[in-house]
């Protein structure tokens, strides 16, 4: 069973409970985040492990809430599915799009085939 | 109150230190060299794979990681194979940093998996504050060694050519003199030497 984060309704249940409040102020709330990452993530870009915890906290909100589970897992070439592929470091700007980390999933298993593939020769 | 820790420990730093000597020893360069990040790689046997180079990538998932400018190296790790993809469509220096980044959480052999306590949230990922700082600090030490940057001080050289003479942004040097503390001995050397003609 593959898992994604529902990053549209992380970023709408943020915006309503945030209401008027400036992002500055709640993201002293949520506290050791930034306003820009906060804002990145009411634009719906993916959060880190960490941050996700801390704005499920402030919701009052289990981090179950904003996961959904697919039951067809597909497998790559590699024979391993999507979510073994482990991304080890991404020097990127922390919040990534749900699109982008999907791409960057095809990245590595299309690097991993050519690694492997250059090293047999 | 107690001290907070500084991170990275001041006994990573002189280890960045003596590794980042200790490597240009090893390629046959002196203390004060420019060092390749790409160099470094291959003698490190860690593939590197540019972006663009990547064989069955669709021209439109580049594009999309282009237009977006959000992504600039990664290192995987997958069955047992460790390598490094990167941007290459970034500058120079910015691919040298980048490169130098990721070799960096490799020589210090970061962890790849995710932590216990997050498992089940394996699909987002895992942003270590102590991690990042070593690479951080440990990939500008083999950028730019502080034995070539007190050299290059000795003789004033500026911010633009000690930049250019590392491929290395402005703001990489700025990062360095302030880490090392670089201006601060050459300017007691300068003086000793002043006292003592």
């Amino acid at each position: 069973m593959s898992k994604e984060l529902n990053t549209e309704l992380l970023a709408s249940m943020i915006k309503s409970r945030r209401g008027d409040k400036g992002l500055r102020v709640v993201a002293q709330e949520i506290g050791d985040i930034s306003a820009p990452t906060l804002s990145r993530i009411e634009q719906g870009k993916l959060p880190d492990v960490d941050t996700f915890i801390k704005v499920c906290k402030w919701l009052d909100e289990t981090p179950e809430t904003f996961i959904i589970k697919e039951d067809n897992q597909s497998l790559t070439s590699i024979g391993a599915s999507n979510r073994d592929l482990i991304m080890t470091h991404l020097r990127a700007d922390k919040e990534l799009s749900p699109d982008t980390i999907k791409i960057l999933e095809n990245v590595i298993e299309l690097a991993y085939q050519q690694v492997v593939a250059d090293g047999k020769k | 109150m107690g001290k907070s820790k500084s991170i990275p420990s001041s006994k990573f730093k002189d280890k960045a230190e003596e590794l980042s000597a200790n490597y240009r020893t090893e390629l046959g360069l002196q203390f004060y060299s420019r060092l390749d990040a790409f160099v470094l790689a291959q003698h490190l046997k860690i593939p590197v794979i540019a972006i663009s180079c990547l064989k069955g990538f669709s021209k439109e998932d580049l594009g999309h990681l282009l237009k977006l400018a959000e992504w600039h190296a990664l290192t995987a790790f997958v069955n047992n194979v460790k390598f490094i993809v990167h941007n290459d469509f970034n500058s120079k220096p910015r691919q040298q940093s980048d490169l130098f980044h990721e070799l960096a959480h490799i020589i210090c052999e970061h962890p790849h998996e995710q932590p216990k306590d997050y498992e089940n949230f394996d699909f987002l990922r895992s942003y270590n504050k102590t991690y990042e700082k070593e690479a951080e600090y440990l990939g500008a030490a083999l950028h730019i060694p502080k034995g070539g940057l007190i050299a290059k001080l000795k003789y004033n050289r500026s911010v633009d050519q000690i930049s250019a003479e590392y491929l290395a942004s402005k703001q990489q040097v700025y990062f360095r003199l302030h880490e090392t503390g670089a201006r601060t001995i050459v300017s007691r050397i300068k003086a000793k030497q002043l006292k003592e003609s």
